[in-house]
């Protein structure tokens, strides 16, 4: 009697029965066996189901069978963190459905098989920890992994060479500026392309704070509607984390005081300077103010529009293109599967919505060799 | 009438092509060709799988098919198991099913290596065949070159390169 690998769908058969809230004992008469330590030992992988067994419980609960069968969708697990705002519950639903497919199949098409990482990195901070605490673990974030004079430049490499996330460049709902994603085999976050460059860098610095705190302090939604005080505090932390790796004390104090400028001094050093360091003059602003080296008073008496887009007319005018869609890792992955035939080029297609025949174009964005014969 | 050879199953790919190159009319009056609904559902539906959008008629698809299979749930569950690691569309998946329960003669076109795979895998690897090679036995000339995917030269190394690479995963899984 043939068997399938046990710990995929005794993982999904869990999840299932605690959605539908069913004891192991009732779910022992819908496969009709005869206790649920039975149940119990298909659930934790230590008893291989039987073909017979799955159609059992797909019959039994009204499920289909892509549920149990489909490695590439998150059933009760990887939970996300949102940076939204106002998104419909629905659409937020279904885009968290599609991007979880994207880190479900980057799960199972490249990591090995014996199993989660050994070691996962965290930063030493919890709930009593202050906001300096916070721009101090950023501040000493950027020397340990050598971010350079442009944390910007080299954060999302760092990320996914030495802490192993996988950074995805999308183009989410409106509204949505970035996500991260939590599961035992990999971390990933999601950063909207449509954002300005700025607001990009500082979205990946915010969700890689979530990433490195999780188990410490499991961020909650961080849609307005959904904020209470300690989710607020949270966010803030994850601010001020950010705000450091991009705008290291030092890189800011390096050309002296702030505060002796007129104001279109002001303005032109604050936007040439988010310039360089490829962040928003906005968030350089907060920045020098909670470092003390600029007034409150004289950031907020400064015109907003002289800010905007780091003094731009246009958001357009910042660069020239958007990143490239997903990442280069991501598609690496994905190319190396087609080719090997471990994914048909039409299940490639389906997942990133896109027909084959615009499929070579993801590659060549990437600057990678595609895997289909065109 | 048809001449007696295997029945020919084909996948949306092969579907596709064959319309794309203007041999679909001919290669269905020389072979006896069939799939499962699942392609038929994927070619004729609004989101495409393929550009250009050509519109393939749905009626005039069918009707020029031997047949229009769906395999069973048992069938997609065997499939399912054997296939570990193989990550087909539902259509492939259905197409692969449906030939875990077939004892007749058969071959099977598909261009797409996971394919090829699903079908070493199963034990059907002497069943497959590109497109060119069947065009060729079977006198059909399409009006557009093939595609390289389906092209005989291409088949053979990937099936090559597959066989290598499965036996080489399914070792190291035992």
């Amino acid at each position: 009697m043939s068997t399938i690998r046990a710990g995929h769908f005794g993982r999904r058969i869990r999840a299932l029965r605690e959605e539908r809230g069913l004891s192991q004992e009732e779910l022992a008469d819908v496969f009709g066996f005869n206790d649920r330590q039975t149940v119990s030992a298909v659930e934790t992988g230590a008893r291989r189901l039987t073909a017979e067994e799955l159609l059992l419980v797909m019959n039994g609960l009204n499920v289909p069978l892509d549920y149990f069968t489909d490695p590439f969708r998150l059933v009760g697990e990887g939970p996300f963190h949102w940076r939204e705002d106002g998104i419909p519950a629905r659409e937020r639903n279904d885009y968290e459905e599609r991007a979880g497919s994207w880190i479900a199949a980057f799960r199972e098409l490249s990591v090995p098989e014996d199993g989660p990482r050994l070691l996962r990195r965290a930063l030493p901070l919890d709930r009593t920890s202050t906001y300096e605490d916070a721009a101090s673990a950023g501040e000493r974030f950027v020397v340990e992994f050598g971010l350079g004079e442009v944390p910007a430049n080299r954060l999302a490499q760092e990320m996914e060479q030495r802490l192993g996330v996988l950074v995805l460049f999308v183009d989410g709902p409106d509204r949505m500026s970035g996500a991260a994603c939590r599961l035992p085999e990999v971390d990933s976050v999601l950063i909207s392309r449509s954002e300005v460059p700025g607001r990009r860098n500082f979205d990946l610095a915010h969700e890689l704070f979530h990433l490195l705190t999780w188990d410490a302090m499991p961020p909650a939604d961080c849609s307005h509607s959904a904020r209470g005080f300690a989710a607020r505090r949270l966010e803030r932390l994850a601010d001020n984390f950010a705000s450091a790796v991009l705008m290291p004390r030092a890189e800011l104090g390096s050309h002296g005081s702030w505060r002796q400028h007129t104001e279109s001094a002001l303005i032109e050093r604050l936007n040439s300077t988010a310039d360089r360091l490829r962040v928003t003059a906005r968030a350089l602003g907060w920045r020098l103010v909670n470092m003390g080296a600029l007034s409150k008073e004289a950031l907020l008496g400064l015109p907003s529009s002289a800010l905007q887009n780091n003094g731009r007319d246009s958001s357009r005018e910042l660069e020239s293109a958007p990143p490239p869609l997903y990442s280069r890792r991501f598609v690496e992955v994905i190319g190396r599967a087609i080719d090997e035939g471990r994914l048909s080029a039409l299940r490639a297609s389906e997942m990133l919505d896109r027909t084959i025949d615009d499929l070579p174009d993801l590659f060549t964005d990437h600057g990678i060799t595609c895997p289909l014969e065109v | 009438m048809k001449p007696r050879t295997p029945s020919v199953l084909v996948d949306t790919h092969a579907i596709v092509e064959c319309h794309r190159t203007g041999s679909w009319q001919a290669f269905s009056r020389r072979y006896r060709l069939e799939t499962v609904i699942q392609c038929v559902r994927r070619i004729c539906r609004g989101r495409r799988a393929h550009r250009p959008q050509q519109q393939i008629d749905r009626a005039r698809l069918v009707a020029s098919l031997n047949a229009v299979h769906e395999p069973t749930e048992r069938e997609l569950a065997e499939l399912a198991l054997r296939t570990s690691g193989i990550h087909l569309a539902e259509d492939e998946a259905a197409l692969w099913a449906h030939t875990l329960g077939r004892d007749d003669d058969w071959v099977l076109c598909s261009s797409d290596a996971a394919g090829l795979r699903c079908g070493v895998r199963v034990g059907f690897r002497e069943r497959l065949a590109s497109l060119e090679r069947l065009f060729q036995q079977g006198d059909v000339q399409p009006k557009k070159t093939l595609r390289r995917r389906h092209t005989e030269q291409s088949h053979r190394r990937r099936l090559r390169t597959i066989v290598v690479v499965d036996a080489t995963v399914l070792r190291k899984s035992a």
